[in-house]
Parts: C-alpha cells; structure tokens; sequence
C-alpha cells in the first residue's frame, strides 16, 4: 500500500514539474520580442456579443458594426493618438486657401473599391451630401454644420469650404468613412437603413467583405488590392457573435477565439494574474478607453418642465417658467452630496480597480483635458452634513432622515436594468447617503423606458448611468441652453456662462485661448455639478500571444490591425485548416 | 377529417386576431422609444422625427395599427426590422430553421427517451431499475434547462472539450467534407437537443410509466392474456397505444413550451434562431419584429393544438365518432 502512494506521490510530483515547464515555455514564447521576419497568413477570431445592424457606415450605430466598418472602409485621414494631427488615408495630402476658409484634399488615384471600381471625387461630394441628408439620419451630422460646400474641381481634388473658421475644420472634413456612390446611389436616401448594401458591404479598406452567417459570424479577407503595399498581414478575421459572457470567455481561454474586448474587470483581473504568473497565451490589453459613469441630478422641477414643453416656451425664458428641483436645485445640497460619496471606494469597488476616479467634465483622453481645472470634492461625511444644514436640511424630528419644511430628504436614483456595475454604484450610494440622514432608494428601470422617456421628460430624481465620448471637446448637447428641450440634456442644467464660454472656446482659432476656456468650462460644471463625476474607465481586452505588433490606445484595438501577424510556427488548427 | 380541420382552422380565427392585437397594443403602448437607440447627443431634434416618421411612430395609433394589417393582409408584408432594416420576415425565416432542427431533434430525442425508459420502469415497476429511473427523470424534470446548460457546458465543453460550446458549426465548416459536415452538426447540436430534451423526456416518461402500469393492470390485458396473446402484442399494441394518448393532447401545449424553452438554450449555446431574435427585438422595441414573431408563435399553439387533435381522432375513433355525432 504504501508502494503504491509512493508511487502516486512520484507521478504526482512529475507531473506538477511537467506543467511548471509547460507554463514557462508558454510566457517565454508569448513574451519575447519581435525579432523574426513578419510572415503573412493567419485567422483572427474575435468574440463580440452581439450582432451588427448594419455594415453601412451611414446607418450603423453599434460598436460591433463600428469596429467591423473600421476594417472595410477608410476615411479621407485618420486621427492620430494625439488627437490632434492626422495621417493621410484616402486623401494623400491636404492644404487650406489662402482665406483659411477652405480645405483642399488631393486623393489618391490608386484606390481601388473591394469591387474594382476605382475611388474618385465623386465618392467624397456623394458622402457628405449624403452625410448632411436628414432622411439618412447619419449620427456624424453635427461634424458637418459648419460645412458650406464641398467640390470637386476633377477627380482627384476635393474642396471643402467652412461658413467660419475653427480649430476642427480639418476634422469636421474627414470625419466619416467614405461609401462607394456607384452602389449606393441607387438607393433612395430615405431607404439607406434598408439598402442591400448593409449586409454586403463594398469598401476601400484592408479587409473586404466575404459572408454573414446570420447570429453566427461575419467574415472579412485579406484586400489584396489595397493601396497600402504589403498589407494587411493576416488572411482573414472572423467576427464570432457569442452573446453569453461566460461562454465567451471561456472560449477566450480555450483559444476558440483570439481577442475579447470589453471584459469585466473581475475576470480582466485573472487574466492577468494568469498571463503574469505564465499559465495563459492569453494576454491582458488596458488602455484609457472613452466611457465614464456619472451620477446625474434633477436640477429642476419636473412638473414645470412638462407645462414649459405645453407652453413650447423658449430656451430665454427657462428661468421664468421652470422652477429649480426642491432637492437638487441648489448647488451647495449637489457639492454635499457629492462629499459624501466616498467616489475613491466606490470606484475600486465596482471596477477592481480598473478605473481612474473623475473630477470633471472633460475625459481625460482628451487633449483639453486639465487636471488641475477641475474642482475637487473630497470625501468629507461631516463637511457635508454642515453644507446641508446651512441649507436648512436637518433631522428635526430625530427618525434618521434629514428634513426641511415638513419634506424628508429621500429620492429615487435610477439606473439601468441589467447593468450590475451601475446597479452596484446605486447600492452603494444608498449606504453611503443613508450614514448622513438621506434615504436613497434604487430603482432599476428597462433601458427603452429610461431613455425613451424618463430621461428625456426629466422624470427622474438622479440617475446613474455612463457616457462614450466622442474624440473631440463637445459638452454643449449636455449642458448648453440650447439643446435644453432635447432627450440627452435631462438634469435641465442652464447657464449663462457656460453658454457663453462654450461658444467662446468653438469660435477661437488660437489653440491656447481654447485651452483656456476649456479651463474655465471645467472649473464652472465641476463647481456647479450638474452631474456628479464618479470614474473614468480602463478598456480590458485580452487577444492570445501569438498576434505580434499589436497597439492599443484611446482609439480602440483595431487602430493597427492592418499590421498585425502570427510568427509561423504559432500558427493554430483554424489557422492551418483555412490555409490548407 | 377534412371538415374537422376546416373547422378547427376557422375556430381559431379569433384567437389569433384577438392575440395579434393586444401584442400591437401592448408592445406599442409600453412606455418607451425605440427610436432613441439611433440617436446621439450631438443630434438635433429634427434627426429624432424623422426617425419617428422613417418607423411610422408619429402616426396616431389607430392609424398605425390600420396600416400594419393592411400591409399584412394585402401584402403580406411584415414591415421592417427597426433594428437592422431588414423584412421581417426575412429575419424570421432565416431564426426560424434552426429552431425548428433544435426543436424538433429534441422532440424526436425527449420522445424515444421518453417512451422507452417509460414503458421499461413500467415493467419492471417497484423494482431497483424502476426506482433508478424514475429517480434520475424526477431531477431532470426539476432541473431549470437554464442550470442543465450551463452544466453540460462545463462538464463536457470546458472540462473535457469533447464537444463544442457555441454555435450551430464549426467556424472551419465549409472546409469540411459532407461526412465532415454532418458530424459538425451533431457535435455541435448534441448539448443543446440535451439540454433542451430531457426535462420534456421526463414528462412523457412519467406520462407513460403511470399510463402503462394502470393498462397493464386492467381487465381487458388480463383477458387479452387469457386468450394467450404474446407479452410485446400485448404491451405494444395495447397498453402503449392507450398511454400514448395524454401524450398527444400534451404535444398541443409542448409545441409553443419548446420554443420558449429554446430561447434559454440559444442564449447559452450560442445558437442562432427564434429565441434570439425575440429577446432583441424585445429588448430593443422592435416592433416589426415583435408582431411577426407573435403571428408565428400564436399559429404555432394553433398548429399545435390542431395536429394534436387530428393524430388523437386518428389514433382514437370514438373522438372522429363523437366530433361528427356533435356537428
């Protein structure tokens, strides 16, 4: 008997340093440098969760159609990292007239369409008339309000010219991807979101198009025409719809796919711990990404707004009509309640620390993001308290609510059914507000119900919910007056001076001049706080070790794709059984 | 026969024209917009209308209502997806075949499994094989299909990666050969026809087990023996023929309940198909969507009901006789 432990205890051992070899060989193979010479060929599976709607970049909304639209079509210039500079594209170089008015793009003659038809200036004038269509409904319109005309003096110059001057002429320009006329124009623009071309898409890009297997996979192939010589490097990448989280990674784990974007931070958290401790090809990407979570506050009374939109009064007359909110209307109450928030736990907490706590209103991504703009609350239960009671909230009747004029402090903070990071948030602030005498009550609402109407009818008391920023310095469709009566604009905040400041820092051409308003608008909304800033959250992709030349940044995972390849001899089954 | 499927066809009429329209008055009067999901901040509120006009939505409903039936009667025409533009009934077709094989392998598996393991716990009733059975169908049927799934996967996906965990075939499957495809499609089928078909293997099993105990106990078996007919004649001919009859009135109800159930077992498999689709058109208040998969779903209860009727009429000539002495 005690042979046989023996002998079992010996296996044991041998097998225990079996995979200890195993797992090194593993972190030594995915870890080292590039050094070899860059092979063609490969398959890229990418996990996503959910379906695209459209492969149309004038119709698609989804950040699945969006990353797949990326790959197949190309716009005139691509933004840089710095978000600042761009790199020619479609366009090979660009100058602006001698007014400064207009903006003169020479486009490349080799450019061909996945279906060899080649690129012209046509297909740019097409683009933006379509762009600018309202029956096409493309969600980029607003980058082309300041667009006068665009012209095309032959086929390969187009001139875009600007009703005013502004730091984002060359952005608004270049801003969508270009669809070829040939096919679309014979589509009415009213029936774009029906047009064939959705699902059999036809661009210029480093991919082109091959099949969608409907709630299973669309797949795209190698462009070998495509105007960059060499590249792209793999052969084809397979876009696998799995809408289970579990399943996903789990298949992530077992190489059935290759890259997962959007992973929960709890098992982004293993992923590393098992790529540091080389037990996993699968390796851990993070990258300050564009999506925060906020707390947003009624400013105002909702009963006054709905007789305001009765009336159909103008935004000049929002102080006349509409009353401030009994709770939130008063900044000194939103600056307490946002000292008792403990937003640094919070933070950790629901994200495992995968987040950067946020101060203001201007994403960090951004370049006219300034740290030192923004006002800071600390956590401070006791500040707090005192700032409510010189507000005349406190606890008079002693049952552990504070209280004014016969009102217990006590309000429904609202998020979304089915996002536990933000069900998580609303939990914990309920404890938090409740250990200074206010009831918080969470209330999970159906998306199509929170968006559709409560937000837009400003039939809330505070919400909490996140944003995707855009890459570039717009906060005027959330807090100008302008856009008060529209669905996004919901804590009904209004201001003079941010008006004024935010179209100041719109009109200026001197770069330094708009930092400086940017300065201001930062220190005003995070002074006011129409909003309270909870964190800033990290991306957490993992792709498999064998995908070399991979870059990630604030733009996403798929900035450079076109560069990515698979040394030889770490080429998998699905690899050999497409090249076979 | 024929005028008894007339009939029946006719009867249900009403129901599903009552049903369709308390699904448009329901899906269209839950609060919510699903044009919100097209629009962006940095949209002006003109986007917004047209988005309401492009769907019909600013329409009163009346109107709206009138003129989704006269596009369904006279033209057959569903309308268009909101989500992705596509007809709806494209979208159907092409959710609909997947179910139908997921349904259908399960139906045909839950059935064989169902009646066999029946009809031997109920020969060797109140023995060790009888009790082993009933005991392992009764935690099948307990077990939520959801929880079944999730454990399959596990034990046979990821511990032991026998069989793959999501999809309908292999991302490889056009490169394979026909023996190579048919076999990436059992593999790929065999946990969610699993999953799907042994809580409904449980029901018929217990259906069948008291079904045939109580034949095998009845006179006229016990004269069909006196007269020396053979044990199989007797348990096949006889006593299954009679179980099998509760069995038919349920398959009305199992119809409409393996497409729900399909739902589960698509989301965690990965699997295209009905269920899918309704949860996002749901979700997402895409009404053309909605509405015709409702259609299919009450004509699948009516189909249901209407096949359980005629196979019961035929396997049982009294309910023919009583039908034609009623009319």
């Amino acid at each position: 008997m005690k042979t046989t432990h023996l002998i079992i205890i010996v296996c044991l051992v041998f097998v225990l340093f079996s995979c200890d070899s195993k797992i090194k060989n593993i972190k030594q193979l995915y870890s080292e440098t590039d050094t070899t010479e860059i092979a063609d060929g490969g398959t890229l599976v990418v996990g996503v969760r959910s379906e695209p709607e459209s492969l149309n970049p004038l119709t698609a909304l989804s950040q699945t159609s969006r990353n797949i639209i990326s790959l197949i079509f190309r716009r005139l210039a691509d933004l840089n990292e710095d978000l600042a500079t761009f790199t020619p594209q479609l366009a090979k170089k660009w100058s602006f007239s001698s007014d400064s008015m207009s903006l003169i793009f020479h486009l490349r003659t080799d450019v061909l369409w996945h279906d060899n038809i080649p690129f012209t200036a046509t297909d740019v004038i097409y683009n933006y008339q379509m762009q600018i269509n309202p029956d096409v409904a493309w969600d980029g319109i607003s980058y082309k309000d300041n667009i006068a005309s665009v012209q095309s003096p032959n086929d390969s110059t187009v001139i875009f010219t600007f009703h005013k001057k502004s730091l984002s002429m060359l952005m608004d320009a270049v801003e969508g991807y270009i669809v070829p006329k040939h096919i679309l124009e014979h589509d009415p623009p009213e029936k774009m979101h029906e047009s064939s071309f959705n699902r059999h898409p036809v661009g210029t890009g480093p991919f082109r198009f091959l099949g969608w297997k409907d709630q299973q996979t669309v797949t795209l192939i190698k462009n070998s025409s495509y105007y960059e010589t060499g590249k792209p490097h793999l052969d084809r990448i397979i876009f696998k719809i799995v809408p289970d989280n579990l399943n996903l990674l789990t298949q992530l784990k077992a190489g059935e796919v290759d890259l997962v974007e959007g992973i929960y931070p709890k098992d982004f958290q293993g992923i590393i711990k098992n790529w540091d401790e080389g037990k996993s090809s699968v390796r851990p990407v993070s990258y300050v990404g564009r999506r925060y979570d906020f707390i947003g506050w009624n400013l105002i009374d909702p009963d006054t707004y709905q007789e305001a939109i009765q009336n159909e009064i103008s935004e000049i007359k929002i102080n006349e009509y509409i009353k401030p909110n009994k709770l939130f209307g008063s900044q000194k109450v939103r600056c307490a309640l946002t000292m008792a928030i403990d937003r640094e736990a919070l933070t950790n907490a629901v994200n495992f620390g995968m987040a950067l706590t946020m101060d203001g209103p201007v994403p960090p991504i951004l370049a006219a993001y300034n740290e030192d703009a923004n006002i800071h609350w600390y956590y401070d239960p006791r500040q707090a308290l005192k700032l409510l009671s010189e507000e005349g909230w406190i606890d008079s009747d002693k049952d552990g609510i504070l209280d004014k004029d016969g009102v217990a402090f006590e309000f429904e903070m609202v998020t979304e059914n089915g996002n536990v990071r933000w069900e998580q948030v609303a939990t914990i602030i309920q404890d938090q507000l409740g250990k200074i005498g206010i009831r918080v009550t969470p209330r999970l609402v159906e998306p199509a119900l929170l968006y559709g109407k409560m937000l837009p009818s400003k039939d809330f008391d505070a919400v909490v919910i996140g944003w995707v920023v855009g890459l570039t310095m717009d906060l005027a469709p959330l807090f100008h007056s302008s856009s008060f009566f529209t669905p996004f604009h919901f804590t009904g905040y209004h201001s003079l001076r941010y008006d004024s400041l935010d179209s100041a820092s719109k009109n200026t051409l001197d770069p330094k001049a708009a930092q400086q308003y940017y300065n201001n608008i930062a220190r005003l909304l995070s002074y006011e706080l129409p909003y309270t800033w909870l964190y800033y959250r990290l991306e957490c992709s993992a792709i498999h070790g064998r995908f070399k030349n991979v870059k990630s940044d604030k733009r996403g995972m798929y900035i450079n794709l076109e560069d990515w390849w698979i040394p030889l001899d770490e080429r998998n089954r699905i690899d050999k059984l497409f090249e076979g | 026969m024929i005028s008894i499927i007339l009939k029946r066809v006719l009867d249900s009429v009403p129901t599903i024209i009552i049903g369709i329209t308390l699904t448009f008055l329901i899906v269209h009067l839950a609060p919510g917009d699903p044009g919100i999901r097209f629009l962006d901040p940095s949209q002006s509120p003109e986007i917004q209308q047209v988005i309401q006009k492009r769907f019909g939505l600013n329409e009163p409903l009346y109107i709206q209502y009138w003129n989704w039936v006269k596009r369904v009667l006279f033209h057959f025409d569903f309308g268009n997806s909101f989500y992705n533009g596509k007809p709806s009934s494209e979208v159907l077709r092409s959710a609909l075949l997947p179910t139908i094989l997921l349904a259908g392998c399960a139906l045909v598996f839950a059935l064989i499994t169902g009646i066999l393991l029946g009809i031997l716990a109920a020969i060797r009733s109140n023995t060790f094989t009888d009790r082993t059975i009933t005991i392992i169908m009764m935690l099948f049927f307990s077990t939520p299909a959801f929880w079944l799934g999730i454990m399959f996967l596990g034990v046979f996906s990821i511990q032991l990666g026998w069989l793959p965990s999501s999809h309908l075939t292999s991302l490889y499957h056009d490169q394979l050969n026909t023996i190579g495809r048919f076999t990436d499609y059992i593999k790929h089928l065999f946990l969610p026809v699993l999953t799907l078909g042994l809580p409904l293997a449980a029901t018929f099993f217990r259906y069948i087990r008291s079904g045939v105990i109580e034949a095998l106990r009845s006179d006229y078996i016990l004269g069909a023996r006196a007269r020396g007919i053979g044990h199989n004649k007797i348990l096949f001919r006889y006593c299954l023929k009679n179980s099998l009859l509760p069995i038919i009135s349920l398959l009305g109800v199992i119809i409409p309940a393996l497409l729900s159930g399909a739902v589960i077992v698509e989301v965690i498999f990965s699997l295209p198909g009905m269920g899918r689709t309704m949860v996002s058109a749901v979700f997402g208040r895409d009404y053309p969507i909605i509405l015709a998969a409702s259609i299919l779903a009450f004509f699948a209860v009516v189909a249901g009901n209407l096949i359980a009727d005629i196979t019961y009429s035929i396997i049982d000539p009294r309910i023919r006789y009583q039908t034609r002495k009623n009319s």
